[in-house]
């Protein structure tokens, strides 16, 4: 099981991989220079030039990724003994096909024509903005529910995982509330920072840590220029600062939330070595990706700064699921000498 | 459309999700070009608006642009420098790039001319910068660039929207129409991010781009009272209201402050 692990590892990092290189793609605009799907300009090898080369790479990191997931799920079908383990590995390479299909909706309905009139019909709208911002957004959040799985896959497959020794003291139901609280929040944020990304509001708040010289931006009064020379509407102009607003108190509720989770770990579970290197890690996270997110603005979305801010936050939502697993794990260890059951209860077994 | 484009996104997403159908308004369809009614110019009563686009201020500094990642245009690009075109002041103080129309104020509808607007990819440069065409009018996009490959992406909030690839082919050439007004459509190159355009689209053709000289001229048009814009990509959008009558020519200006 040692190697399988090792494989559900490297999937993991492979989908890290593909997050980087998504965020390659939009930080760069290079989301339409390969008009077509799936192929690229009508062949595996387009010549790898400017957004060419980011748009191509993102694609074939998402092909060796997706191969991956699907050999992954194999071998837990013939291998793994927990039936859930099993699913879930399925469960993955269905999301990452919903992925790439969602992926090269995305293009297509920018470039196809006959796919777009169906797609504005579908959505009810005039133009195709909205609609690439809808598959946008979707393509980027499931994107992250795929890391989450492989995240998960490699740790419950883990020697760790699978021994089952622990001498935690008890994991106090505040504890896992915490936990679950946080992939809820990390998750919204991320969804936000995607929004945020593909409605193009990450500088429409100009300055950090305050917003327009204030704690709170002046949403009655923002400055909007009628006569810019792609003016858009107050409401919009709203829209887009309330989403970047709320990115930045998301990012506040996330750090509450990890030094909630990470608080008790430190403090009555020091014994708990897993435990503490994730929350440390988490930490470290958190305070990385808030330098990063404030120097996203400082650096006018500088494409090195805004990918690893990408990044970062996906592995901090990973590290967030990974920790959820163990809080669960090592309660159930704690219900011994009704191990057995307990086990059975929750589904988090062997 | 651009008041509400962020509140029907929401409705996107949900109705996406529902596989809902809803018809899109009809407020948004343009006229095809054989719907309108035949020309009416009356020669005879015609007026003309003239003007031209100054620049009061110091000029920004156009960069230089670099092709790093394209061979055959960065050698190009050695041996003749290209500066980005954003804001150019032309000698006499007035400014080059500005798209001058009748925004408002006619009367009629006019269909769409036969002349094709020609719009080049050359050097990795699109060739004009700024250009003004009519809905249904030819808009012919040619690829100079042999051996290089572009694609060639219209960024509308209209449906004016497309997005394909052009090889770098010898004599290669693709012509579209765009279905509906918008100022501006832009048109950026994706393969190669230094490449940006924009496209005037109008249901009528009294529109101008001043050039050299900072001079724009419209002509034909049926006397009565108008508001005359000029568009610059940096510096926005500044109106005026202009009455002529029959067979007048009025002079404008405009001015945009650095």
């Amino acid at each position: 099981m040692e190697r399988l692990n090792g494989f559900a590892l490297l999937t993991a990092a492979a989908t890290v991989g593909l997050i980087v290189a998504g965020a390659a793609v939009t930080s760069t605009g290079s989301g339409d220079a390969v008009p077509d799907w799936p192929l690229s300009y009508g062949g595996f090898f387009p010549p790898m030039v400017g957004g060419v080369l980011y748009e191509h790479t993102h694609r074939l990191v998402a092909g060796v990724t997706g191969l991956l997931i699907a050999l992954l799920a194999f071998w837990l079908w013939r291998r793994e003994s927990r039936p859930w383990v099993r699913w879930l590995g399925l469960g993955a390479v269905l999301v990452v096909l919903a992925q790439a299909l969602l992926g090269g909706l995305r293009v297509l309905v920018v470039s196809d024509e006959t796919l777009q009139e169906v797609a504005l019909n579908a959505a009810g709208v005039s133009h195709v903005t909205p609609v690439r911002i809808a598959f946008s957004v979707a393509h980027a959040s499931l994107a992250q529910i795929v890391l989450c799985l492989t995240f998960a896959l490699a740790t419950v497959t883990s020697p760790r995982w699978l021994s089952g020794t622990g001498s935690s003291r008890g994991i106090s139901n505040r504890l896992k509330s915490g936990a679950t609280v946080l992939i809820v929040l990390l998750f919204g944020q991320l969804l936000l920072g995607a929004l945020m990304r593909h409605l193009g509001a990450g500088l429409v708040i100009p300055d950090f840590p305050l917003s327009f010289g204030r704690l709170v931006p002046p949403l009655a009064d923002l400055p909007n220029d009628p006569n810019a020379p792609f003016a858009i509407a107050d409401e919009e102009l709203r829209l887009k600062v309330l989403v970047h607003f709320a990115h930045r108190v998301g990012a506040l509720a996330v750090a509450v939330a990890v030094l909630f989770v990470a608080w008790p770990i430190f403090r009555n579970h020091r014994d708990e070595r897993r435990l503490v290197k994730l929350a440390a890690g988490m930490l470290g996270l958190t305070a990385a990706q808030v330098v990063l997110g404030a120097s996203v603005i400082w650096s006018q979305k500088a494409v090195a700064i805004t990918v690893a801010h990408v990044a970062f936050g996906a592995v901090l939502l990973g590290s967030g699921v990974v920790l959820w697993l163990w809080t669960r794990r090592l309660s159930a260890e704690e219900a011994r000498p009704s191990f057995a059951f307990a086990l059975r209860q929750t589904g988090v077994s062997r | 459309m651009k008041n509400s484009h962020l509140a029907l996104f929401v409705a996107a997403l949900l109705l996406i999700a529902a596989g809902c159908a809803k018809k899109e308004p009809e407020a948004e369809k343009a006229p095809a070009a054989e719907e309108v009614a035949a020309p009416k110019i009356d020669e005879a009563t015609a007026a003309t608006i003239t003007g031209k686009v100054h620049f009061e201020g110091t000029a920004p500094e156009m960069k230089k642009v670099e092709m790093p990642t394209e061979a055959v245009c960065h050698t190009k690009t050695q041996q003749e420098p290209v500066h980005t075109e954003t804001v150019i002041v032309n000698d006499d103080k007035t400014l080059r790039n500005v798209f001058v129309y009748v925004k408002e104020g006619l009367q009629q509808k006019l269909p769409a001319p036969k002349e094709v607007v020609v719009f080049d990819q050359r050097s990795c440069w699109y060739h004009p910068h700024v250009v003004g065409i009519q809905v249904g009018q030819p808009f012919k996009i040619l690829n100079s660039d042999v051996g290089v490959l572009h694609n060639i992406h219209a960024v509308s909030e209209k449906r004016n929207g497309f997005n394909f690839g052009m090889p770098g082919k010898e004599g290669i050439a693709v012509t579209r129409e765009f279905r509906a007004p918008e100022v501006m459509v832009r048109i950026k190159c994706d393969v190669h991010s230094w490449m940006g355009a924009y496209v005037g689209v109008l249901d009528h053709p009294y529109h101008s781009v001043t050039g050299p000289d900072g001079t724009f001229q419209l002509k034909t048009l049926p006397p009565g009272q108008y508001v005359i814009e000029a568009w610059h990509e940096r510096y926005g959008t500044a109106t005026q209201n202009v009455t002529v009558g029959p067979k007048e020519t009025k002079e404008i200006s405009f001015t945009f402050k650095g």
